[in-house]
């Protein structure tokens, strides 16, 4: 059994201990809000925080984050740096497909969280590791530069 | 869906079981954690054979799987030393700058798949890094004598004695993971073992390099060569991106 917390609740999951924590969210608990995309930690769509710092479900064994707080898309809204975020991808209409949506704004959260004041060219590195085959980048840049005002 | 679940999380397991497999050689070829023994200097060093076992190690610090985090600010990746994706940072630590630390892609353990981001399992946790900021121990750019002097010296090498210097190489656990890559990376020229020796022999021969030569504490001559190294070898990189971007078995981080 391995016990973490999973958005601000305690979880215990009965799985062996090299299981990616993407599957333990998506088959184990039932949250499917984290994607599965390349699967090697290169597309950035499977993005959660561990501790407040972003970590690629995909590869990240289970057993890594035994005792730690791990947070999805689920409940990046609870504070106030997660539902800027969100209020500003609605405000910018930035989705298009979506498949990648979670992982980028879990991606621009993390960003806004360990800098509250992003130069573009922060935002362009940071956001680099989320790709988006719709191409919504723009949108995206955008957002995360309103996010940042919003909590300013 | 379901059946790249299963597919993957049984990869995963099959790359731990290798591991652990892995394990006890990685350990013989350590001398074994808690046992490593430093090789003494002999009274009497032959300085040829020393200089010939530092031309013998100096092949392996110069592969990818070790120049590719010994640089001067942003770490390279692959077999061609190409520029980091994502363009991550070095930070103060060596574990990169939030958001993007190491520890975002680079997991506890090599994924099984080809072009995954390699892992590192450091007491259960992500222990991928490069060296620290105040302590860069740069060699991109350098080679034969320069080199030399700038692994030997402890400015320049992490505050090392030559036994602190041998006991790095020998058992730390980042260092043999540059034997086992995981799939589709090349492996440095030398195997762990035939690493290990030269490093003894060198050590015990003094560990002598060109008295002549400066010691380097930037990477190149100045800091400014040292980006003239680095752009020369983007350029490098970018002309034959046609030809590498054709291998079979290009890897990526």
């Amino acid at each position: 059994m391995i016990s973490f917390r999973l958005n601000g609740k305690p979880q215990d999951v009965d799985v062996p201990g090299d299981t990616p924590v993407l599957w333990v969210l998506r088959d184990t608990v039932g949250l499917t809000g984290t994607k599965f995309g390349c699967g090697i930690a290169v597309c950035g769509a499977c993005t959660v925080h561990v501790d407040g710092r972003q970590r690629r479900a995909c590869v990240t064994p289970v057993s890594s984050i035994a005792g730690r707080e791990l947070t999805t898309i689920e409940a990046i809204g609870d504070d106030k740096v997660g539902r800027a975020v969100q209020d500003a991808w609605v405000r910018h209409d930035v989705v298009q497909c979506g498949y990648c949506q979670s992982g980028q704004v879990m991606a621009a959260v993390a960003l806004l969280k360990a800098n509250k004041r992003p130069t573009d060219a922060d935002i362009d590195r940071a956001m680099s590791a989320n790709l988006c085959r719709c191409g919504t980048y723009a949108r995206i840049h955008a957002a995360v530069k309103d996010a940042a005002k919003a909590i300013a | 869906m379901a059946s790249r679940t299963r597919t993957s999380s049984s990869g995963l397991r099959r790359c731990i079981a290798m591991s652990a497999m892995a394990l006890p050689i990685a350990a013989v070829a350590a001398g074994g954690a808690g046992t490593f023994q430093p090789t003494q200097v002999s009274v009497t060093p032959d300085r040829s054979a020393g200089l010939q076992a530092f031309a013998q190690i100096e092949r392996v610090l110069l592969h990818p799987r070790c120049v590719n985090c010994h640089v001067p600010e942003a770490p390279l990746q692959g077999d061609f030393k190409r520029m980091h994706y994502p363009p991550v940072q070095r930070g103060v630590d060596g574990k990169g700058v939030a958001p993007l630390n190491c520890a975002t892609c680079h997991s506890t353990q090599n994924s099984p798949l080809a072009h995954a981001p390699p892992g590192l399992d450091t007491n259960g946790q992500p222990g991928w890094h490069m060296p620290p900021a105040k302590m860069k121990m740069s060699w991109f750019g350098l080679s034969g004598p320069a080199l030399c002097k700038v692994v030997r010296e402890p400015k320049t090498n992490g505050g090392r004695t030559l036994a602190m210097l041998q006991e790095h190489m020998a058992t730390d656990h980042l260092v043999a993971w540059g034997w086992q890559p995981g799939p589709s990376r090349e492996l440095p020229p030398l195997t762990k073992a035939a690493f290990d020796e030269p490093v003894s022999m060198g050590i015990r021969n003094g560990a002598p390099c060109d008295t002549r030569e400066p010691l380097r504490t930037s990477a190149g001559r100045t800091r400014a060569a040292a980006n003239e190294d680095f752009l020369t070898n983007l350029r490098v990189v970018a002309e034959s991106t046609t030809v590498v971007s054709g291998a079979p078995n290009g890897s990526q981080p």
